[in-house]
């Protein structure tokens, strides 16, 4: 995936939100925007400092588990993943060569909590670096 | 990297002290049972913040941490003996003691400095140690200088302190250190004005936050920090929890399982069913005006979230960039998404959800520090530990519908990487009671704002800390954001009519200055003592630019 935000803004519809923030373990910036779709309430870009695409991601997908796995294949790797409030352990499915991961988990999730794609043929560790989002939340008690 | 505070900007420090206005800051009750929390009276005025001082390097470091105070020095029953023969006797520690005697939170559990609010003893040319040191910190957070953080009160120090007893047209201006001079240091911190006032100073690290474009390449200009050595990291991992023993070097207390009649196991699950079901009658009128459509619409609350996110980026804003908020998709409403979060979720992620509501509840809870303190508990001892865990699983089955409802009807929360914050968004319909939550809601909103801002080496030392003693990893994970929350608060100008139309929106304005409670009363007290100990600039660093070693990680 070497696009960019134009590129985005073709297919999804732009929304006024933005944020510079983190992605992944890296302290690199990098700027979110938030688009609508058709199909997905939501869906996340993250933009690296050179204007690419790094993640283009959303949560709850209408596609079961299953379809995924048949489309793409067995994982490259099964991680654990903080998902709201800790640990999905074997949570996240990742394909790196196809350069797409989902959060599903039996008795965790109904369904797919989470897809995401990035840049295909990164390293379990780069990917991890600069490409993965985890869901974590701090509270306030307002 | 160690520097020394300059002269030059010392007036507007002391114009500073005066022209804040001070906000009212009185604990009290609220709907938060059993916890302290703090209400704002709203006071603040906009400050006239000093200019900002010459910051092109930083200045040598000249610590010179003698040997002499290291004899008879205990953590927190502090002796500040010193080698000359003006030394005074070890400190008597009449009313100081662990659990912080007359002092404010900066202070707590510094029994010299107790005595010297007692009027017991002062502090003069010579004398040496860490009550000393926390006093010359305490002057450089006020922009008094130079001085340098060294632990002996000499020149320096006692120039520093005749300024400031000048300053404050003090009786006393021989710059040693009595208790009337050390009561108005400490009153100076109290309205926080002092720290929003240091967030305006040569803002370090502006080159590292996100899209600060104006500094590329530029190492890390933390001006105003000080390194810290090996007895401040120490005291820093202390006081910001109340579980730390033994570095006074007293033995632990042994717990008591059982004080009159009632198990420590009893005592917890009581406290936690007696929450649950309050925060479930509180959540009800949520849920119920849901059912009625009586909502504040999310236009409202972005609106309210951008007038917070103005107020933050006013004091902070040289220090990182967070987002704007858009209803719909970076704010929503909290009580429809985790709803839906929970409904989407397997069993197993409930169960979780509401184990660590509960260990979060606790460690909120005044009542469980209470427990903590009848049964000479450690929760981070292991046989307190099982029982904790234990507890909480027991209460978590029981009662998981509850809890789950609980945290859907909780205040707020933010995601840490989208930065996106959900928000109740209920209303009364009554223009009292609405104005009041509109306010809370805004408050609530600088909070999550100053969640965001948060450089991920804070979130992973939080977490680290956490996970050996939750009090700590609750202190900087919650205290300190509260701290800088209040510190935003503390420079609002409730009068502005421009903030008061994007907070209040079509509710009736009654023209009043609103008052605001806060929770988090304990971590908070537990951020101000780490201030005490490392500054308020190594606070920044930190929490902004991810220098973590600056509070002693």
């Amino acid at each position: 995936m070497s696009c960019t935000l134009d590129d985005a803004r073709q297919v999804l519809q732009p929304t006024k939100a933005q944020t510079p923030t983190y992605l992944g373990t890296s302290t690199e910036k990098v700027r979110l925007y938030f688009f609508k779709s058709e199909k997905l309430k939501i869906v996340r870009v993250w933009v690296n400092e050179t204007g690419h695409l790094i993640l283009v991601d959303a949560d709850y997908p209408p596609a079961p588990p299953e379809q995924y796995f048949q489309t793409l294949g067995e994982p490259d790797a099964h991680l654990d993943v903080h998902w709201g409030s800790g640990e999905i352990p074997g949570g996240e499915h990742v394909w790196l060569q196809r350069g797409a991961t989902i959060v599903a988990k039996p008795e965790w999730t109904k369904g797919v909590a989470h897809v995401g794609i990035f840049p295909a043929g990164l390293t379990l560790d780069d990917y991890q670096k600069s490409h993965r989002y985890m869901k974590i939340t701090d509270e306030d008690e307002g | 990297m160690i520097t020394e505070k300059k002269a030059a900007a010392k007036d507007g420090g002391a114009m500073q002290a005066d022209a804040h206005g001070q906000a009212d800051v009185l604990a009290g009750g609220g709907d938060h049972d059993a916890q302290t929390q703090t209400r704002y009276s709203g006071h603040g005025q906009i400050p006239d913040v000093a200019p900002l001082r010459d910051a092109t390097s930083p200045t040598a470091s000249q610590r010179a941490y003698g040997e002499v105070g290291r004899s008879g020095r205990g953590e927190r029953d502090e002796d500040a003996s010193a080698t000359t023969t003006t030394t005074t006797a070890a400190a008597t520690t009449t009313g100081a003691n662990d659990s912080g005697g007359p002092l404010s939170d900066r202070f707590k559990g510094d029994g010299t400095l107790a005595s010297v609010e007692l009027d017991e003893r002062t502090l003069k040319l010579g004398d040496t140690g860490r009550s000393v040191r926390k006093v010359q910190q305490a002057l450089f957070d006020l922009n008094y200088g130079p001085i340098t953080v060294n632990g002996t009160y000499d020149a320096a120090t006692v120039a520093c302190v005749k300024r400031f007893q000048g300053d404050h047209k003090l009786a006393k201006t021989d710059g040693e250190l009595d208790s009337t001079t050390f009561e108005t240091i400490e009153r100076q911190f109290s309205s926080l004005a002092a720290y929003a006032d240091a967030a305006h100073h040569a803002p370090p690290g502006l080159q590292h936050t996100p899209f600060k474009t104006d500094a590329k390449d530029v190492p890390v200009h933390l001006a105003e920090t000080r390194e810290l050595d090996d007895e401040d990291r120490a005291e820093a991992d202390i006081v910001i929890s109340d579980t730390r023993t033994g570095a006074s070097g007293k033995a632990p207390a042994a717990f008591k399982p059982e004080v009159d009649g009632k198990t420590y196991g009893q005592r917890v699950e009581e406290l936690l069913v007696e929450k649950i079901a309050k925060d479930k009658s509180r959540g009800q009128a949520i849920k119920a005006a849901h059912d009625k459509g009586k909502l504040f619409t999310m236009e409202a609350m972005e609106s309210v979230g951008n007038a917070a996110k103005g107020q933050v980026d006013k004091v902070f804003g040289s220090f990182a960039e967070g987002p704007s908020f858009e209803a719909g998709t970076n704010l929503v409403d909290r009580f429809e998404a985790d709803t839906e979060e929970h409904a989407q979720q397997g069993p197993k992620a409930n169960h979780r959800d509401a184990v660590r509501r509960l260990q979060y509840l606790l460690n909120q809870h005044d009542g469980f520090a209470a427990i903590n303190h009848m049964h000479a508990a450690n929760p981070t001892r292991d046989r307190e530990k099982a029982i904790l865990e234990r507890c909480i699983q027991n209460i978590a089955t029981q009662h998981e519908e509850d809890v789950l409802f609980i945290i859907s009807t909780a205040a707020a929360n933010t995601d840490r990487e989208t930065r996106t914050v959900s928000l109740q968004r209920h209303k009364t319909g009554k223009a009292d009671a609405d104005r009041k939550t509109l306010w809370k809601k805004f408050a609530t909103m600088v909070h999550e704002y100053v969640h965001v801002l948060a450089h991920p080496n804070w979130h992973a030392n939080r977490t680290a800390k956490g996970k050996s003693d939750q009090q700590a990893g609750n202190t900087l994970g919650e205290g300190v954001p509260e701290l800088l929350a209040r510190t935003v608060l503390s420079q609002v100008n409730f009068h502005d009519k421009a903030l008061r139309k994007a907070v209040l929106g079509s509710t009736k304005d009654d023209g009043e200055v609103p008052e605001i409670d806060r929770g988090y009363d304990a971590p908070f007290a537990h951020a101000m003592s780490l201030v005490g100990v490392v500054g308020i600039h190594n606070v920044y660093a930190a929490y902004f630019l991810g220098e973590t070693k600056l509070i002693g990680s």
